[in-house]
This record gives C-alpha cells, structure tokens and sequence, in this order.
C-alpha cells in the first residue's frame, strides 16, 4: 500500500438520513481511501444515491459529520464541495441542451472567473476542456449544441464535465444507458483516473462493471454496510452472493449490460 | 413627425427595460411581476436628484442606476433562493410595497400628485431639449443596453453561468455555480439597466407619478419580453415593435372612441393567448417559460 492510499479521501462519521421519519441510514460511520475506486452496491432504495448526494451538500444530513480529505464538508452548499474538488457525475446527468459541448464543460470553470471577464476563452482552459472531451471521444462535437447529442453520448459529455470541473468524483449510476464499448471504456478511464490518483466512489447496479472496475466494493443495505473487500474476496461474503444471484435471476447479464 | 418621435422615444426607452427584463425572465429563467417597481425607483431617484439636489442629469442617471441595483440587491438576497411560483409571488409583492411607497410616501415622492418640472436633460454639454435629441438618446440607450446584454450573456462567465441555470439549476450548483450568487448579479445588474430607463422616462416626460410605475405595467412589461420572444437579442426589440405600434395599427379600425380602449385590450389579450399556443417562446425568442 502506498502513502497515497493511506490518506483518507472521504469520511462519513455518525451519518444519518431520512426521509418523512423512513430512515434510510443511522450512526454510518465509513472512511474511504485516496486513490482508489470504490464501488457502492446495494438493493434498490437502500440509500446509496443518498449517500452521494449528502457528501455533495444536495441533500442535508439529519446527523453526522462528512470529511472530504480532512476538512469538514457537512451543511456545505455544492458549489462549495466542488470548489474543494469534489464532483458529482448525477444519475439523471443534467446535461445543458441549449448550450455547446464545450460551453457544457467551460460551465465549471465559469463560477470560478470573474463576471465581467473572459478568462476561459483562454487557449490553456479551451484546450484542457478539448482534452477531457478527447478522453471520453467527443472532441469532434465541442461546437455542436449538447442537446443534438444522442443519450449514450449525452451521459459520456456529463462525465467530462465532472472530470473537468474537480479532482475526486462521486460517480451516480455512470453506465446506466450508455452501449458495451461505452462501458468498457468508462471502465479504462476509471482505472486511468485511479493510477493519476483521483479518488473515486461510484454507485452502480451493474455489478460486472463494478467487480472489473473497483478497487474495493461496498454493500450498502438496510442503512449499514453489510459487507466491504476487494473484488476477488467479496464473492465470498454470503450478503454480497446472494444480491448478486438476485440480479442474475432478475435480470440476464447480458441484458444488464445493454 | 412629432408623434413618429414621440413613439420613437418610447421605443427606446422601453427597449432598455426590456432588454433588462429579458436578462431575468429570458437568460435566467426567472419570471417578475415587480421589474417595474425598478423602472419607478430609477425615475424618481433620477428626478429627486436633479429637482431637489440639483445633480447633472449624467450624475443623476447613473445614481439612479447604482441605487436600483443595490435595492434590488437586498430585495433578491433572500428572493432568489425562492423557486418558481413562491418567486413570482415574492415579486409581485416587491411591485406592491414599492407602488405604496410612492403613494404614500407624500414628502419624498409628492404621492398622488407626483413630481413635476423635471428638467430636460444636458448630456455632455449638449441640450436635450427636442424631441429628435430624446428621440436619438433613447435609441442610443436601447443600442448600449442591448450591447451590455450581449456582452453579457454571449462574452461573459456569468452569462455561460445564467443559461446553465436556467436549464439545470442542480446540474449548474453541482459544476460549481454558485447560484444564488450568479441570480444576485444578474438582477442587480437588470434592476440598474431598468432604473437608468425610468431616469430617462422620467426626464423625458417631465413629470411622474405613481400610476406610471402599477403592477400592470409590470404585467404589460412581461408581455413584451415573452410577445418579443424569450433569451435572444433580437426579442426585446420585436416586442416594443409590436407591443407599441399595435394601438395605431388599431387606430386604422375605426373603433369608435367610447369603446377603443377595452377593445384594444381584449384584442392583446386574443393576441396574447394565440401566441402561447403558436410559437411559446415569442416572436423571435429561443427559450420557452417551463
């Protein structure tokens, strides 16, 4: 293990949720790594997007601290969080239609700039931007308007801008919706990112993404994490088994990767 | 002639506040009943301060232009964190307060009686005296307000900040954009451009009073921002075109006088709600009211 590995990226102390009195989770307490890619699994509605959203401060806790990597992020307001260098990529994705591919990414950097400057007209930030499009194959699209992208590359445009606009990411549900050669992309991208550093937590139902892409999977269920360990060792935990041979049954693998 | 420069004045200066409107309600998504109680704030600080301060007319304007962008600072603070229907009511009642201000408010604002003798303005020296010169200055003040929109919206971060909110607001917070900062710039900077056309109006007209500045003028206002179309910078104009030189294309129809002016209202009103089913987003407009 690295130096870089014993830091810690992003800490829930004493977490709780919830939601109209339906608890979602109490007292969770999780430390995450630096420069690793977790994934978080877990039965519908057991809280993992809530979990995302709270670290982002687009949902606020009822109790609980959240440390992103030592300071204390809790009751901070999004753009805050990602001004620290935390990022969201959202399962909805919330792409800009009505605005250019690259004006989608330059989007981040907008907040940052004074009002009544031009400063990411710069070729330094216009060819930063063309590079983390490059990175997910919409280079050839940067003038195009976003809302004339097909869904697939709509959601590979969302996660350019959140790997523009931060350094660490929380990752929403990434290969929902998009094709196989998407997805195994994605999953190069995410070890590329990891080797770079970056710390990743992701939410995903895709369970054969997330075994071939994380380092360190969690399993989040009934408001607790019931089980956590590598890919190779997970398999072995009863609770992490019998979800995974739920959604087989549930659902083909080959149709979940579609 | 006189009357075609009359109408050009009210062409110029209505375009400006238009073109401030558009800057909320069209860049920014955000619908106010309350833009003309901006419009009032910047007439009467204008006329204050050249009647009882004795201000140059340049002074005057552009202090009138500070003090509506730092009332409508305190007034979004706490409004813009407000969302869809909750925001149009806290403006409306933003509209409300300020016309009973002027109302009432007897010894700063004359009330009902209003201001009068507001002098005719001298701009660097020259007299704008005639209409032709207001006529001129009023389109000139339409040229830069528009100037300062597109400078805005097209060359600036905050206008990348404002589209991006508009569209997503969660999506824009989540990238970064502060936006309850980013929806204070804006309207401080809509609220100036709509004082610094009330100062003009108010200059221009010579005297002024409360009925100038109603919630139906803030109604009539929106009309024409949404009529022109919504987000571009050719809508604002559009609309005063239409909304301005509609009445004398109906004066052609021989109304007889007793009846014209109801007539020419329901008339709007038919043109409006064809409109909303037609083309939603205006005449010229690239964005639709959700």
């Amino acid at each position: 293990m690295t130096d870089r590995h014993k830091k810690v990226f992003l800490e829930f102390r004493s977490a709780s949720k919830a939601f109209d009195g339906l608890r979602v989770f109490e007292d969770l307490s999780l430390s995450l790594k630096a420069g690793v890619a977790y994934g978080l699994v877990g039965p519908n509605a057991c809280g993992k997007t809530t979990l995302l959203h709270s670290a982002m401060g687009l949902i606020k806790l009822d109790g609980g601290l959240i440390c992103y990597k030592g300071m204390d992020i809790t009751g901070l307001k999004p753009h805050s969080v990602v001004r620290l260098g935390l990022g969201i990529l959202l399962q909805n994705v919330g792409i800009f239609q009505r605005i250019s591919v690259l004006d989608n990414i330059l989007t981040g950097l907008a907040a940052r700039t004074s009002w009544l400057t031009e400063n990411e007209r710069d070729d330094q930030f216009q060819e930063l931007a063309l590079s983390v499009l490059s990175k997910v194959g919409l280079e050839e699209y940067a003038t195009r308007p976003a809302g004339t992208l097909v869904p697939g590359e709509q959601k590979r445009l969302a996660i350019a801008r959140t790997l523009f606009a931060a350094k660490d990411f929380l990752f929403d549900e990434p290969v929902a919706g998009i094709d196989n050669r998407t997805r195994d992309s994605l999953s190069k991208l995410i070890r590329q990112l990891v080797d770079e550093g970056r710390s990743i937590l992701l939410v995903e139902h895709d369970l054969d993404f997330v075994l071939q892409t994380c380092d360190e999977i969690l399993m989040l269920k009934d408001g607790r994490i019931v089980c956590q360990g590598p890919p190779e060792l997970i398999r072995d935990e009863q609770e992490f088994d019998k979800f995974y041979s739920s959604l087989r049954i549930e659902r083909p693998l080959s149709e979940s990767k579609q | 002639m006189n009357y075609i420069l009359h109408l050009c004045v009210l062409i110029g200066i209505y375009s400006v506040v238009c073109h401030s409107l558009n800057l909320l309600v069209g860049y920014s998504g955000l619908v106010t009943l309350g833009h003309a109680a901006f419009f009032g704030i910047g007439a009467y600080a204008a006329a204050l301060l050249t009647t009882e301060a004795g201000f140059p007319f340049l002074v005057a304007l552009l202090s009138a232009m500070l003090f509506s962008a730092l009332i409508s600072v305190l007034i979004s603070w706490p409004s813009v964190r407000l969302r869809g229907d909750y925001f149009v009511l806290a403006s409306f009642g933003f509209q409300i307060i300020i016309y009973f201000l002027m109302f009432n408010w007897v010894e700063l604002t004359g009330g009902p009686a209003g201001l009068s003798s507001i002098p005719r303005p001298k701009l660097l020296g020259i007299q704008i005296g005639s209409l032709p010169a207001f006529a001129a200055l009023s389109i000139v003040s339409a040229i830069i307000a528009s100037g300062v929109v597109w400078v805005v919206t097209e060359r600036c971060a905050l206008g990348r900040a404002l589209k991006a909110i508009r569209e997503n607001e969660i999506a824009a917070e989540s990238l970064g954009v502060d936006v309850v900062l980013v929806r204070i710039k804006v309207f401080a900077l809509a609220a100036g451009l709509a004082g610094g056309s009330g100062a003009i109006f108010a200059h221009y007209m010579s005297f002024i009073d409360p009925s100038s500045f109603t919630v139906n003028e803030s109604i009539y206002l929106l009309s024409i921002v949404i009529v022109g179309g919504l987000g571009t910078l050719a809508g604002p104009f559009v609309g005063v075109f239409v909304m301005i030189l509609f009445p004398e294309v109906l004066g052609f129809l021989q109304i007889p006088s007793t009846v014209a002016p109801s007539i020419r209202q329901m008339i709007y009103g038919l043109v409006l709600v064809a409109l909303m089913f037609w083309r939603p987003q205006g005449l010229a407009g690239s964005y639709r009211l959700e």
